[in-house]
Formats: C-alpha cells, structure tokens, sequence
C-alpha cells in the first residue's frame, strides 16, 4: 500500500537525476566511454587469471576436505529510497519476495558488505546498512585471522570494533573480511580496512576505528547474496546479536592466550 | 442550534495525505535532520478548529498511516501523536485565542513533547541518537506553524469544513 506513495515522494529526486543523464555532454560522454574501456580491459585481465585460480582454489580446497562452496548466487538491485529517520541508516530496494528475498540477507556492493535485509514485502525490502547503531557484523583480520565483531557508529563511513584487548594482533591497515561466523553475511568478504587503533590504558579495550570498503552511501545497484546452505528464516538480527555474545566469549579466549 | 452536518472532511484527510507525502519525502542529511513535523502539525491544527470532530481517535489513525508509510514498528508514531492531541483538546480554547508568536511558540512546545515520546520508544528499542539534534524538528514545526496554520484556515474556510 505504501509503495505508490514512496514512488511519489521519490519522484522529484528521479526526475532531477534522469534530466542530469539527458544534459550530460558529449564529449563527458566520450571520456567517460574511453575510461570504461580501459577499466575494462584491466578487468577482464583479471577475470583471466581468476578463473585459473578459481579451480586452482577448488582444488585445494577439495584437497583439504573442505565443504564450502566458492561461488555464491547474486541478484541485483537498486536502492529506491532512504528511511525518512535521519538517525537510521535504512535504505529501500526494488527487490521483494516474489524474487526470493528474505529476511536477514546479506547485502554487498562492488566493494564490499553493505548491510542486510530487515524487512520484506512483496515488491519493495528495506535494508538495514552496517553503519547503523544497532548493525553488528562479525569479522576476522584478514593477516591474522583475529576475529572480532564490527559494530555500527551512526557515522556514515565508518564502524568500530567491538571488545578489542589492548593485546590484540590488530594493526593500523589491516584488511577485515566477513567471518560468516553470524550466519548472515558469507565468509570473506571485505568489510574494511583498520583506520586508527587507540590504546588508552585507563579503558579496558582498545579503540578500533574501521574505514568501510563498501561505498555505502554513493552507491546505487548492489547486489543480494544467495547461499545454497544458509537457513531460511532464523537469518534476523537477534541471530546476529546472540553471535556477537558469543563473540565476545571468543574474544577474550583470545586475549587470555 | 441543531447539531451540524459535517461537510468536506476529505479536505483533513487530503492535508494528512500531503503532509505524510512531505514526511517521507527524500532530502539531503541536513534537511532531514531538521525536517517539521508535518503530520503534527496538521493534527494539531484540525483538533484545535475542530475539536468535537476531530480528536484522539484521528490522532490515532494518522500515526497509524504514519507508521505505514515510514516503515517503524505499529503505534509509534501513534502515541507521540496521541499525546499531541491530548494536550492540544485540553488547551484549544487558549490556544485559539494566542497571537500568531505565540502559537508558535505552544508548537514548538507541543512538537518538543512529540519528538521526546518519539526518542523515549526509539531508546527502549535500542537506537539513541547520538545528540540533541532530535530536537531540531521542534524549532523548524515552530517556525512553518504561522504559515501551515494561516493556509489550513483558508483551505478549511474556502470549503467550509465542519
């Protein structure tokens, strides 16, 4: 019932973006077709080589036992609108369960983990992104393989981690990517890179600051993750929440080592 | 006299229509911060001209459609807006009476009461914002009221709303 109604309130910034692609200039476009030639040149270069080290990665990993899958499905959708709460980091999609949406999808774009499905309707889902306060996302040091849990700030860029011992193998740069420890997002996937880590003697933890990968709030198509063994329908953030308890456990199993 | 027929209550619900439309209308992260409270508002005015018509249960209704169209939990909207039209049927008397200043300043009062009861049930659901600019939209209700009221009351002249 309300989507005619967010199509409406939506209409004006639809308009003033379709009238910028129609004013857009030639010679913008000639420049912009030429760098997206190039870009696409390096790309498919590195597709070349992916797919050799896609089933050099197959190999290895049937070599070692391991059950998990390489390739996960995707779908792609558009962000439509944001939550008119200027304190919730909530976005629409023009995705719904007639598409097979679900509660508690992960949600990545070109660059990284965005955020995950909170609420679905038939047309139209709403998306919670990572940056929201009440976001968790559980993540490893890509170097290390530290685990830890990334929470959301209400800051637009940026999340901070959670529980982090002052002796903790964590360094300023580090690369995170999802465990897939929370069920929702899939494993390794880059979360974002360590911006500023300050250890304060006087706090009990140290203060980790991540600069998220995923351009969050520029970005309009992102993709839906589909997995073949993620559990229907237990995928919602009290899910989420329970893992980042557990976490914290796992946490200090860590620091006492 | 006699009691009155109603006439041309579309009008309200048309207002109510509008001023969900203004409300989850996409703007840039600064304006929305200060967005007015629209739908308040408009309540705030119908109850005050109209209060044996208009009052708690269409107070209700509209956070109602409210919760709808912004996609929070059922009745969140609806209990800010019930404490608005209580408040608002208690004074109407006074306030029908006040200078245009100092209507304003009952709006920025009334939509302060609004915005609290709107952070004490997002607090109790774990999101607290991050400073006091919730209480922005306050200031911004109390600065378009002049204007809303003074256009409300041609539009419910012209079609002689009762």
């Amino acid at each position: 019932m309300a989507v005619p109604v967010q199509w409406v309130a939506d209409l004006p910034s639809r308009l003033f973006s379709s009238a910028d692609e129609l004013v857009t200039s030639r010679s913008d476009l000639m420049e912009e077709n030429a760098r997206l030639k190039a870009r696409n040149l390096i790309l498919e270069q590195k597709v070349q080589k992916l797919a050799s080290l896609t089933a050099q990665n197959f190999r290895l990993k049937e070599l070692l036992n391991s059950t998990e899958l390489v390739d996960e499905q995707v779908l792609v959708a558009e962000i439509v609108g944001i939550d008119p709460d200027p304190f919730s980091h909530i976005v629409i999609i023009n995705k719904g369960s007639t598409e097979g949406v679900f509660r508690g999808q992960a949600l990545v774009d070109a660059h990284g983990v965005m955020g995950q499905v909170v609420e679905v309707t038939p047309l139209r889902s709403r998306v919670m992104l990572v940056t929201d306060v009440v976001s968790r996302v559980p993540v490893q040091v890509n170097r290390s393989g530290y685990r830890a849990i990334a929470a959301g700030t209400g800051k637009k860029d940026s999340m901070d981690l959670l529980h982090i011992p002052d002796t903790a193998d964590i360094q300023e740069g580090d690369l995170l990517t999802s465990s897939g420890l929370g069920k929702i997002f899939p494993v390794g996937y880059p979360l974002g890179k360590v911006r500023k880590i300050e250890r304060d003697p006087g706090e009990p933890f140290a203060r980790v600051e991540v600069e998220l990968s995923a351009k969050v709030n520029t970005t309009r198509f992102v993709l839906l993750v589909f997995r073949e063994n993620q559990d229907r329908g237990t995928g919602t953030p009290e899910t989420e929440k329970r893992n980042s308890e557990n976490a914290k456990t796992d946490d200090k199993g860590v620091g006492n080592q | 006299m006699s009691a009155q027929r109603t006439n041309g209550h579309w009008i309200v619900w048309a207002s109510i229509a509008v001023a969900l439309l203004l409300s989850i209308l996409p703007l840039p992260d600064w304006v929305s911060i200060s967005r007015p409270a629209w739908v308040a508002m408009v309540v705030m005015y119908w109850i005050m001209a109209l209060p044996e018509r208009f009052g708690l249960f269409f107070a209700f209704v509209s956070g109602l459609m409210m919760d709808v169209f912004m996609g929070t939990g059922f009745g969140h909207n609806s209990l800010g807006l019930l404490v608005v039209a209580a408040v608002v049927l208690a004074l109407h008397r006074r306030l029908r009476m006040f200078p245009w200043w100092q209507q304003a300043f009952m709006a920025f009062v009334i939509i302060g009461l609004y915005q609290l009861v709107n952070l004490w049930i997002k607090s109790a659901l774990g999101r607290t914002p991050p400073s006091l600019w919730y209480l922005m939209p306050a200031l911004t209700s109390a600065a378009f009221w002049p204007w809303l009221s003074l256009m409300l009351r041609y539009l419910r002249r012209y079609y002689r709303v009762r």
